[in-house]
């Protein structure tokens, strides 16, 4: 996805060189031919992340489209109050692009883990945070993201990702539907929605919605809501955090409604946070594989 | 021609002097001491150096000034509605409710480029304003303060303009020597700042801070610089012109009494 990402970017940068990409010292081999190709437009701005927010807000005051890149932690922890401060509350045309989100670099540790990134960036104001599951996804997340002039947090995982969409994303809304909502539902943010896909299709029930949300802003709130209040029972899966990511968004939703569904939310437990091993391995111990996910939706099924 | 220059930003001084004195005893607010030590550069700066216009505030050939020490947002305020940016009568909303004119600086209020208000933000944000503006040749001026110059962030901004050698920043040092709980040389002494700067590539330039004509002698002599980044390391005294004040560290504190506010207000 990060490849896509990188190419996509260039063809954008091509015809509009108001695009700067700064990068805090990362993206070895996937930056390579942004920075051969554009050197006016990037910037490498060392391993110092709240100057690369504060500069990326100073250039975007200046009209400037600005990405910055990084690795989850050091793209959205290490600059939280530049990304608040200077880009946030500015409502400035800046996206924080970062990889590793969830556990992609899962036998680097903890520092390395994106785990909480969706709960700190999504409680900032005018944010819009893009969670692709797929290089499909990231083509839709992409188009959406081009226009938009206010702050975004596109959140990758690696590279090599497996396809989970066959066809071209076509929908006007920040989620997209594999499977018709009913009473039950399944709802899914990024790269786990593959594993979500192969329990759902294991389960074989077609009264089972299932749906993948990468967008997350008022927007998404406000669509799903619909969703959510013809709902019973939703299940959520997500490699974050069960704190303050899409399956609390769905739970601060389903609070106001007068009658809410059951919301059962699946991520990343604390009791395994310091454990590494292969994202494939940590999926496993956080019981966010196929199997698991299979095991946890008939419990309550 | 000189001294008439002087005169109108000496002029400027006096009266933002009594107009912030008001604004911080109105809303009983704090950070005096800061403003007052400031106030006389940037009298100078805006009566005599920046490119601005009120009638064209987004003109993109203007020079940008940004108050990266938010905290004296209120000499600001009361510069931009002495230059007319905004009606002068607003002044009384200072830190008021409901008020737009925020005791930390604030971009909803118009002739402000950037909000600040907590330490080492603002010279990252005048170094991708000076990038993104290079077209134009627009000079960044960036004030900071010296308890801002413990900050990570700033530092790292320092390096990064150094290496770049941006000729469009200013970096101007509100060397006051007091910060927000004692004396800066008790807390991180940086014995000597001009090189530390000089180190990281920058031109360094010295002034006394409330020396009008000293003041615009050293911005003309960084101007005419043709390479950069400059920093300005100006001497000024906290709470300076009000006695109770000068050198103090409650003058980042406690608002004027009513006692101070009448003899500033009856001043010449
Ligand atoms: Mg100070």
């Amino acid at each position: 996805m990060r490849n896509l990402f990188a190419k996509y970017l260039e063809q954008s940068t091509k015809k509009n060189k108001n695009i700067y990409l700064l990068t805090g010292d990362l993206g070895f081999s996937v930056l390579d031919n942004f920075k051969d190709k554009f050197p006016n437009n990037f910037i490498n701005v060392g391993v110092a992340e709240q100057n690369m927010v504060g500069i990326a807000a100073g250039l975007s005051m200046s009209g400037k489209k600005v990405f910055t890149y990084s690795i989850a932690n050091f793209a959205t922890s290490r600059c939280h109050e530049q990304i608040r401060n200077d880009v946030c509350y500015h409502n400035l045309d800046v996206s924080i692009v970062a990889v590793g989100g969830g556990l992609p670099y899962g036998n680097l540790g903890y520092t390395h883990h994106g785990m909480e990134d969706i709960a700190i960036t999504r409680v900032l104001p005018n944010m819009t945070i893009y969670i692709p599951a797929d290089r499909k996804e990231l083509t839709y997340c992409y188009k959406k993201l081009m226009i938009n002039k206010s702050p975004k947090y596109l959140r990758l995982a690696r590279g090599g990702e497996p396809d989970i969409h066959h066809r071209e994303i076509k929908t006007d809304k920040n989620y997209i539907i594999l499977n018709k909502p009913q009473k039950i539902n399944i709802i899914s943010s990024g790269t786990i929605l593959g594993e979500v896909k192969k329990a759902f299709n294991n389960l074989n029930n077609k009264n089972i919605g299932l749906i993948s949300m990468p967008i997350i802003n008022d927007v998404t709130k406000k669509e799903i809501q619909r969703v959510i209040s013809k709902s019973k029972l939703i299940f959520t899966f997500e490699e974050h955090s069960t704190i303050g990511g899409i399956g609390s968004f769905l739970k601060e939703i389903a609070s106001e409604l007068s009658s809410p569904p059951r919301i059962l939310s699946f991520g990343i437990k604390r009791q395994t946070i310091y454990e590494v091993g292969t994202q494939e391995y940590l999926r496993l111990r956080n019981k966010l594989d196929a199997k698991n996910i299979y095991k946890n939706i008939t419990k309550y099924l | 021609m000189q001294s008439k220059n002087i005169s109108k930003s000496q002029k400027l001084a006096k009266v933002l002097k009594k107009n912030i004195v008001e604004m911080i005893y109105d809303a009983q607010s704090s950070h005096l001491g800061g403003a007052l030590s400031c106030l006389d550069i940037l009298s100078v700066l805006y009566s005599d150096v920046l490119r601005i216009n009120p009638k064209k505030p987004n003109d993109s050939k203007r020079d940008i000034f940004v108050l990266s020490k938010g905290h004296v947002a209120a000499v600001v305020y009361a510069t931009l509605a002495n230059l007319n940016f905004f009606n002068k009568k607003e002044l009384k909303n200072f830190g008021k409710n409901s008020s737009i004119l925020s005791a930390h600086i604030s971009h909803k209020v118009k002739g402000v480029e950037v909000s600040t208000g907590s330490l080492g933000h603002g010279l990252p944000i005048s170094i991708g304003l000076g990038i993104g503006h290079m077209k134009y040749d627009n000079r960044v001026f960036c004030m900071i303060s010296d308890g801002e110059l413990n900050c990570g962030s700033t530092w790292e901004s320092i390096m990064f303009a150094g290496h770049h050698k941006l000729s469009s920043i200013y970096c101007l040092v509100d060397k006051n020597n007091i910060q927000s709980y004692g004396n800066t040389k008790d807390i991180i002494n940086l014995k000597d700042l001009s090189k530390k700067f000089q180190n990281f590539g920058w031109n360094t330039f010295k002034s006394n801070g409330h020396d009008h004509k000293k003041i615009l002698e050293t911005f003309k002599l960084a101007i005419k610089k043709k390479t950069g980044p400059n920093v300005i390391i100006f001497e000024t005294i906290k709470g300076k012109g009000i006695k109770n004040f000068e050198n103090k560290l409650i003058s980042h504190y406690r608002p004027p009494t009513s006692n101070e506010y009448i003899e500033v207000k009856g001043e010449k």
